[in-house]
């Protein structure tokens, strides 16, 4: 069924992973052995069934991008004939997850992480919806272990509709 | 014709016939002949409301409004009545209901016969003025153009459902 909850979970997840041309990749700057960089893909995923201090951890040392659906909201219903409809807007929180802040302490820090998932998902219009990604803030979330951790809040509008 | 909503008349005759006010008459007439244009199509609701979902724009929405007494004979009404039509189209648009709206301008205008209009019912059609309005605070940001026709005819008192 397009546009359901796992289905715009889904390609949240994937916008965030594409290539898209003219818009950088998510990517961490992690140091090798012999003192050179190697650019690593964050890891893009759902929100951990169970997570723990260590999986949350384990999360920011590589960078990570999770994803969940936080709940939606409805207009009052529309009724024109045999159609009934009700706009929805839909609401997943994007967790960004990194092991610094700024570019200069380990790479790059997840401010940066933070601004590219942000370009990457505005105004992309997932399947089953009638209108782009709006975003609507980003926050700190928390701080553990040296493990940081930001959240970025987009809604999407779809609409719920029941034709007799 | 695949007119969304189309409202039957529960006003039936003890012979079985359907007996329609001639504002009923001249309704159905504007929905017959506002059905089929090329931009709206068959997307016809007799509903001052539309049901803002991208699969039903461009589309059209015909109601009557307000009806006054504009003069008469001894035995005889005239009387005027509001025509409102609604074109809604997806986007920020000034092409596509502008070219509707000349659509619906001609397909009014042609239907004419010896100088009387909807099926010979009104002795005079008139337009009294349009309205366009970009809309962004549905799910579906749509541009409605809202078009009201003056439609005068005339009754004899007591028989509302034969125009003269």
């Amino acid at each position: 069924m397009p546009g359901s909850i796992t289905d715009i979970e889904d390609a949240l997840k994937a916008r965030l992973g594409a290539v898209i041309p003219g818009v950088p990749n998510l990517v961490k700057v992690m140091p090798k052995a012999d003192g050179s960089t190697v650019e690593v893909p964050v890891k893009i995923e759902s929100y951990p069934r169970q997570p723990s201090e260590q999986i949350l951890v384990a999360l920011a040392s590589n960078g990570a991008v999770v994803v969940r659906y936080t709940g939606s909201k409805y207009t009052p219903k529309r009724v024109v004939g045999s159609i009934t409809v009700q706009d929805r807007t839909m609401m997943y929180e994007c967790l960004v997850f990194s092991d610094s802040l700024q570019a200069r302490d380990t790479g790059t820090g997840i401010y940066e992480l933070l601004d590219l998932a942000a370009l990457r998902l505005i105004g992309y219009k997932p399947a089953g919806c009638v209108d782009g990604i709006e975003l609507v803030q980003d926050d700190y979330v928390e701080e553990r272990k040296g493990s940081w951790t930001y959240g970025i809040l987009v809604n999407v509008k779809t609409q719920i509709q029941k034709a007799a | 014709m695949d007119v969304r909503d189309s409202g039957e008349c529960k006003n039936a005759d003890s012979k079985g016939c359907l007996m329609y006010h001639v504002q009923t008459q001249i309704f159905d007439r504007a929905v017959t002949i506002l059905t089929g244009l090329d931009t709206t199509g068959t997307t016809v609701f007799r509903s001052r409301l539309h049901p803002l979902t991208p699969e039903t724009m461009p589309g059209l929405c015909i109601s009557l409004g307000s009806e006054g007494n504009i003069g008469g004979t001894t035995d005889g009404t005239s009387k005027a009545v509001k025509l409102n039509l609604g074109v809604v189209v997806e986007g920020d648009d000034t092409m596509v209901t502008g070219r509707a709206f000349a659509e619906i301008e001609a397909a009014l205008y042609t239907d004419n016969a010896g100088g009387r209009f909807f099926n010979r019912l009104a002795y005079n059609l008139v337009y009294v003025g349009s309205d366009r309005q970009h809309v962004t605070s549905t799910a579906v940001r749509h541009t409605r153009l809202d078009i009201v026709y003056r439609v005068e005819y005339q009754t004899e008192d007591g028989d509302a459902e034969t125009a003269c």
